[in-house]
């Protein structure tokens, strides 16, 4: 189990991830045309790509957390941030990942498909008239999954409570506009195409001695 | 005269040179022989006044005037208080320039009455003449010889007569060493003309003495009429020796009462002295303190080297943790993806296969069948060999729990050389205290303070004991002193050689002189140096205070009749063959023995050509003695003179 390389994390991670962000972070409402067993559903690869960013980095998910309780979110953001950074050893939780044009970016299609044989999910790809868009779709055996999955398996346990607080700040925004407001950290933004993108940990830590107790 | 500084030299061990120096500083001269004395021979002496100078205006002149011969001249009157005594004193007067001496002088009335006195002499081949006014109390007059004049008054007179007599009766001035009676204290004093005018006269008033009318100065005044060869040299090494041991003593006297007065003030100062030099004791010496102070400074400077490498090791060890710590992460996150990877992949084999991921075609029972029976994938068909590595997990587990040992180590060698550096801290700071007290200490600066103040007390006492030496010197020990003292013990040696014969002569002269002057029965005199004149009556000895006054007045005739003939003889002296003789048989009863001495007096004046004046009262004698011719006398004989 070697990650290819620029790769931070095997396919097992990656699907875990995904089913977790599929079961906790999806969309609020399903389209039209989604699978006969599909019970929640992610529309567009780059929401998913950016909520799957803040889920590796646990630094930048803590300030989208602080900007939430600031910009007049609940204030249990603030003490979720300090309890990210402080009690659950971010360096350990961290899988960066690389700069491409479009910010960061993974391959899906092998974690996907570990979860489509599985019938854990699946995806659809739009025709042109959608833009090619991608949609993600959790099925009933993949919410059975994802909902054991923490008692099964301990060591993933986090990702699933983490995916609560990246649906929490990512709310309902589109893709886009998602990797915008990753593009506003100059560490983000300042990172070479092709380089892991580096971390704004001492930023945050700052920020949250700023704000106190 | 080099025989002298050199005796002297040798017997103090000094330089002959330093002799003479010291002699010279001391005013004492070698012996020069000096010419015989000029003859001072009287011609003419006029005088005159009132006899009633209390009176306003006086109103009783009167004049005197005696022409005076060579030999003898005889003054005589057939009373007493007829004035004789007053021109011989009168005469003296003029011849000293003073009209009061040691013994007698001018009576107060005459030298009242009389105004204007003129004394005409010849000194040698010099006709001289004296004269005063004495109306007022300036009294000028002058002073004439060979057309010269010199003007005087009454407080310069025996100056410029003085100046006189000694050049051409060449006696040099004799310098004495006196002290009064019963005095510690003593002066040296210049004597001079008007002592020495003494041996000129003899008289009833002057009868202690054998010569000169001072017994304390005879046996000077003998010894330098007679001219003795050293005697002059001898009497200023006596008054220079005089002078000099009395300094020194002033100077020990002085010592001594500094030193006593001082005595509690150098036992304050020897207890000062004391305190300093325990106080001093007190202090590092300064090699110690700048040993202490090196050696605070090389142990601070050893401590500062070993903070620095403890801080250099402190760095290392800090960023040995550092790289440990980011290892261990890295460790522990590579932990976390194994199990996270490990667990997943567990989970997920453990699954049904559904569908293919590609085609979403679903896996039929048979699949599944197959694979389980032979291993192969239901979904691709291929041999089910999944390629996991069974040891990653213990590996990443093993290799976290390395790491983090090796975290727990660095930061144990991070803490253990954070406490060292500490220490070495608070050593370096504390050896950096030690050594800026000791540089900046004040006892460096004081201790310089107390060896001063040790040395000035040390030299305080130094010169109380230069005083206490100065105290304690002897005077026999001082260099001038024992120059002065060899002088004298010298100079006397060679008075006393050549003296000997000389008075062996001299008393030979005066037994015969004093037997023809009358002075019965002697056979024998004994005059010496110290001008002591025993004279023997047969085989009785007298000394010359028991003889009969008139015997004392023939033999002090005698003395100085005696000094002339040796003088003569020898070709020394500087008696000027003046005699002036008052009264000789005024204590006598009886007729022969004034006649014989006038006569005898005439006889030796006319031999040695002397000029002798004789007073006395007994005028019949005195013309039978020496002839009409010879005698002044007042007329009618019994009135006064004047």
């Amino acid at each position: 189990m070697v990650p290819t390389l620029g790769k931070t994390t095997t396919r097992e991670q990656d699907g875990v991830r995904l089913l977790m962000l599929l079961r906790h972070a999806c969309d609020d409402k399903m389209p039209d045309d989604a699978p006969p067993t599909a019970v929640a559903a992610i529309a567009g690869e780059q929401r998913l790509q950016a909520m799957d960013f803040w889920l590796r980095n646990p630094d930048y998910l803590a300030e989208e957390l602080l900007d939430f309780a600031q910009a007049g979110g609940d204030s249990t953001s603030i003490a979720d941030a300090r309890r990210i950074l402080y009690d659950e050893e971010p360096d350990l939780r961290t899988y960066p990942m690389l700069r491409y044009r479009h910010g960061a970016w993974e391959r899906l299609d092998e974690s996907l498909s570990l979860l489509t044989t599985y019938g854990l999910a699946k995806s659809i790809r739009r025709g042109e008239a959608q833009q090619g868009r991608r949609d993600f779709f959790l099925l009933e055996a993949g919410r059975a999954a994802a909902d054991e999955l923490p008692t099964r398996v301990p060591a993933v346990s986090w990702y699933a409570e983490r995916a609560v607080l990246v649906r929490r700040v990512a709310s309902s925004e589109g893709g886009t506009a998602l990797k915008l407001r990753q593009k506003l950290q100059a560490e983000y933004l300042d990172t070479e195409w092709h380089d892991h993108i580096a971390s704004i940990r001492p930023r945050v830590l700052a920020r949250l001695e700023e704000l106190g107790e | 005269m080099t025989d002298f500084i050199n005796s002297v030299a040798a017997r103090v061990y000094r330089p002959a040179e330093d002799v003479r120096e010291t002699l010279s500083a001391h005013g004492v001269q070698l012996y020069t022989p000096r010419s015989q004395a000029e003859p001072l021979r009287l011609k003419r002496i006029v005088f005159s006044g009132y006899k009633d100078p209390d009176s306003r205006p006086p109103s009783i002149p009167f004049e005197f005037e005696w022409q005076l011969r060579s030999g003898i001249n005889v003054l005589g009157s057939q009373r007493n208080s007829a004035g004789k005594t007053s021109v011989l004193e009168i005469c003296r007067w003029m011849l000293t320039g003073r009209d009061k001496h040691s013994s007698g002088g001018l009576d107060p009335r005459v030298r009242a009455m009389v105004r204007n006195v003129r004394l005409e002499f010849a000194l040698g081949p010099d006709d001289v003449l004296i004269e005063l006014d004495s109306s007022t109390s300036v009294a000028p007059g002058r002073l004439e010889i060979r057309g010269a004049t010199r003007d005087f008054d009454a407080e310069t007179m025996s100056t410029v007569v003085a100046d006189l007599m000694l050049d051409r009766l060449r006696l040099p001035t004799m310098s004495q060493f006196t002290r009064a009676p019963r005095s510690s204290r003593g002066s040296t004093v210049e004597q001079s003309w008007p002592l020495y005018s003494g041996a000129l006269v003899v008289g009833p008033t002057h009868l202690s003495a054998v010569l000169g009318s001072v017994d304390t100065e005879a046996a000077n005044l003998l010894q330098m009429y007679m001219a003795l060869p050293w005697f002059n040299t001898l009497q200023q090494a006596r008054a220079a020796l005089g002078a000099i041991r009395q300094e020194v003593g002033d100077r020990q006297r002085a010592a001594e009462a500094e030193q006593e007065a001082r005595a509690a003030e150098t036992a304050r100062i020897e207890a000062e002295l004391a305190a300093a030099e325990q106080a001093l004791h007190t202090f590092p010496a300064e090699q110690d303190l700048l040993n202490d102070l090196r050696q605070g400074v090389d142990e601070a400077t050893e401590a500062n080297r070993l903070l620095m490498l403890l801080e250099q090791q402190l760095a290392a060890a800090q960023s040995d943790a550092a790289a440990a710590e980011t290892v261990d992460t890295e460790a522990q996150h590579e932990l976390v993806a194994v199990r996270e990877h490990t667990q997943a992949s567990t989970y997920f084999r453990a699954l049904r296969p559904t569908a293919c991921p590609r085609c979403d075609q679903p896996i039929g029972d048979e699949r599944l069948t197959t694979e389980m029976a032979a291993h192969s994938c239901s979904v691709c068909t291929r041999t089910n060999d999944p390629v996991e590595d069974p040891t990653a997990l213990p590996r990443a587990e093993a290799a976290a729990v390395e790491t983090k040992q090796r975290v727990v180590a660095a930061v144990g060698r991070v803490e253990r050389l954070t406490q060292r550096v500490q220490e070495a801290h608070r050593r370096r700071a504390q050896l950096q205290q030690n050594v800026q007290a000791l540089s900046s200490r004040g006892d460096v600066a004081e201790r310089q303070v107390r060896i001063v103040e040790v040395e000035r007390l040390r030299g305080r006492l130094a010169e109380r004991a230069d005083a206490a030496a100065r105290a304690n010197a002897s005077p026999d020990n001082d260099p001038d002193v024992q120059v002065l003292q060899a002088a004298v013990d010298v100079a006397g040696e060679l008075v006393r050689e050549s003296a000997v014969g000389l008075f062996e002569e001299l008393n030979d002269r005066i037994v015969s002189l004093g037997q023809r002057f009358g002075v019965s029965e002697l056979t024998r005199t004994g005059l010496n140096r110290a001008a002591h004149l025993p004279a023997w009556k047969g085989e009785t000895r007298y000394n010359f205070r028991q003889l009969s006054e008139g015997d004392r007045l023939r033999l002090k005739v005698a003395v100085v009749v005696a000094l002339l003939k040796t003088a003569e003889h020898h070709g020394l002296g500087h008696h000027p063959g003046l005699l002036l003789v008052d009264s000789p048989g005024a204590q006598e009863v009886g007729y022969a023995p004034l006649a014989e001495m006038l006569t005898a007096l005439d006889s030796v004046a006319t031999a040695l050509d002397l000029q002798i004046l004789v007073a006395t009262a007994r005028l019949e004698e005195a013309i039978e003695a020496v002839g009409q011719h010879r005698v002044r006398q007042p007329n009618p004989p019994d009135a006064p003179l004047w």
